[in-house]
């Protein structure tokens, strides 16, 4: 997904769940920062580098493929971008090292997404609004995994879908591997990465192979993913995209409190029927990005026009803020919620017996042993302000 | 995938090993090209025999893995061909060591780039191991007639990649998690 689902639409969807405009922004910004907060930017504002929720094409192409430097790159896109769907996942005659990567491809309504939104309650606009980016993805990002892996995430045989199922009419995809070059939607050329048969290759992590197609909202195609023994998946995002909207509405409402709890495959589609159409007809117009479409729509909801997203509106503050104060700071809140779910998230696929995203020591039974940045954490259970 | 005691261990163990194996590269000139070659020989035998396990453990379930499987037979086999060939042409070495470098030192390059553009200040390492490598590389192509200088710059790449495998051993890794 892109700015226009993680800012424009997250807004819209925190206003129908009923926060305030204000609260809305902040949620917005939250679930857009975290396709931006990269190591980088954290070391240029002196933030915890651990807290860092994706990676910049730079920063993955000079990424070391050894053991930390994976389970690194897992941490961050398995806990922010690919969820996964199912750590118990069970499939004949494969092997342990097989079904490690094949547990963690991504799929809405898992257990985790649960415990995602779960764990946000109570933390903040910021919490909220990270959960919302990571429920959003899940939508967009199924059936690829958070981790480099060349027999999961290669895919092949992509074609853009004319009717609802499979046909002739249907057009063959062609890729091309110039990141710089923009899609071109009318000649059907898109740009993915580049083949490659080593199982730890960056351009193996996610969604790659199959270039921006997950994140245009109006795209319905098939294609034949690596994992999927030569059965071909049907992708309908404009589908996906109105569940992953209805499930955040219902999510947020939840977090504000106004539901009790938050269950799986539940979404608030009764209430937004009104909006169907509005949003059906942006979700499917044939475009690169839907953001003027959903500003529109956002202040036909709620009055305010919400303003261009500003990746250094909040680093001002947070540089600023000495000592204990960074932790109170808008962005200081998010790094806290961050690291929370990031060590949730690992600490899930652990307990799975499965070490692709590294070890997890559980405080109360070993003390603190482990990465410093996390104990950020620590500190804030001592304080009882949440996250733990 | 795991990283406990014993994989740290083995890792330091394989660091240290490395870097004296970069060092006796450095100081046996004389040897050293014929040390590399039979290194890099072996190197192609055993990626053969692991692309192979690799397509028998995991490659052969997935949609076009036969790749994989052609690709094992292919190293393995041209590895054990090199074995047995007594002159293997200088350039072909050369080319095949120096490529990599200059795409490693253009990516740190870049990267030096992108963190300059972000006002931070951790662009100078970056963009130093970018221009040492680049220098490696020009310094390479331009004696491509003196054998010892692409041996001086690969026993370095040795050390330090020995270097890097024990840092990386030591560095904590466990992610903390409470309840």
């Amino acid at each position: 997904m892109q700015e226009d689902f993680h800012y424009y639409a997250t807004y819209c969807a925190a206003f129908l769940a009923g926060y305030t405009p204000a609260e809305s922004s902040e949620i917005a910004y939250s679930a857009q920062f975290v396709d931006l907060c990269t190591r980088t930017l954290l070391k240029k504002i002196k933030g915890p580098v651990q807290a860092a929720t994706t990676q910049s094409q730079l920063e993955l192409a000079d990424a070391k493929t050894d053991i930390p430097g994976l389970q690194d790159i897992t941490r961050i896109w398995s806990s922010f971008h690919f969820l996964p769907g199912d750590l118990y996942a069970k499939k004949k005659w494969r092997g342990r090292r097989y079904m490690q990567r094949y547990r963690l491809i991504c799929n809405p309504n898992s257990d985790l997404i649960v415990e995602t939104v779960r764990l946000a309650k109570g933390k903040g606009t910021q919490a909220t609004g990270i959960a919302m980016h990571i429920l959003a993805d899940t939508w967009a990002h199924r059936y690829f995994a958070g981790t480099p892996s060349f027999v999961i995430n290669n895919a092949t045989s992509f074609y853009e879908l004319k009717g609802e199922a499979e046909s002739a009419d249907d057009t063959r995809i062609i890729f091309r591997h110039n990141p710089t070059a923009h899609d071109n939607l009318e000649q059907s050329y898109y740009t993915n990465t580049i083949y490659q048969n080593d199982e730890r290759s960056i351009m193996n992590l996610g969604h790659g192979r199959a270039g921006h197609l997950p994140d245009y909202s109006f795209m319905r195609y098939r294609y034949l993913p690596a994992w999927g023994d030569y059965e071909i998946i049907i992708k309908d995002n404009p589908s996906d995209y109105w569940h992953a909207f209805c499930q955040m509405v219902y999510a947020m409402k939840y977090l504000r409190g106004e539901r009790d709890s938050f269950e799986k495959k539940h979404y608030e589609e009764e209430n937004l029927e009104m909006w169907k159409s509005d949003i059906m007809r942006i979700l499917e117009k044939r475009q690169l990005l839907a953001s003027d479409d959903w500003k529109a729509f956002g202040f036909g909801l709620s009055g305010v026009s919400l303003e261009d997203f500003n990746i250094e509106k909040y680093q001002a503050e947070y540089v600023a803020a000495t000592g204990d104060k960074k932790g109170s700071t808008f962005l200081g809140r998010f790094f806290l919620a961050a690291l929370a779910q990031k060590s949730m998230v690992t600490n899930r696929i652990f307990m799975s017996r499965n070490r692709l995203a590294g070890f997890s020591v559980n405080y109360d039974k070993r003390g603190f042993k482990g990465i410093r940045d996390y104990w950020k954490l620590v500190e804030m259970r001592k304080r009882g302000d949440g996250n733990g | 995938m795991e990283m406990g005691k014993a994989r740290r261990v083995f890792n330091v163990l394989t660091g240290l090993f490395v870097i004296l194996f970069g060092l006796f590269m450095f100081s046996g000139q004389d040897q050293a090209y014929k040390a590399m070659l039979f290194f890099l020989e072996i190197a192609m035998i055993i990626r053969g025999v692991r692309l192979l396990v690799y397509y028998n453990s995991m490659a052969r379930h997935m949609v076009g893995g036969k790749i994989i499987l052609y690709e094992g037979i292919f190293f393995l086999d041209v590895g054990l061909l090199f074995v047995n060939i007594d002159d293997l042409p200088w350039m072909y070495v050369m080319m095949y060591l120096v490529i990599g470098l200059a795409i490693s030192g253009v990516v740190d390059l870049l990267r030096a780039n992108e963190i300059r553009l972000l006002e931070s200040g951790h662009w100078k390492y970056q963009a130093f191991t970018g221009i040492v490598k680049i220098t490696a590389t020009i310094v390479s192509f331009v004696s491509y007639k003196y054998p010892f200088i692409l041996v001086s710059v690969y026993s370095f790449g040795v050390i330090h990649s020995g270097v890097a495998k024990i840092v990386s051993a030591l560095r904590p890794g466990a992610i903390v998690y409470i309840e």
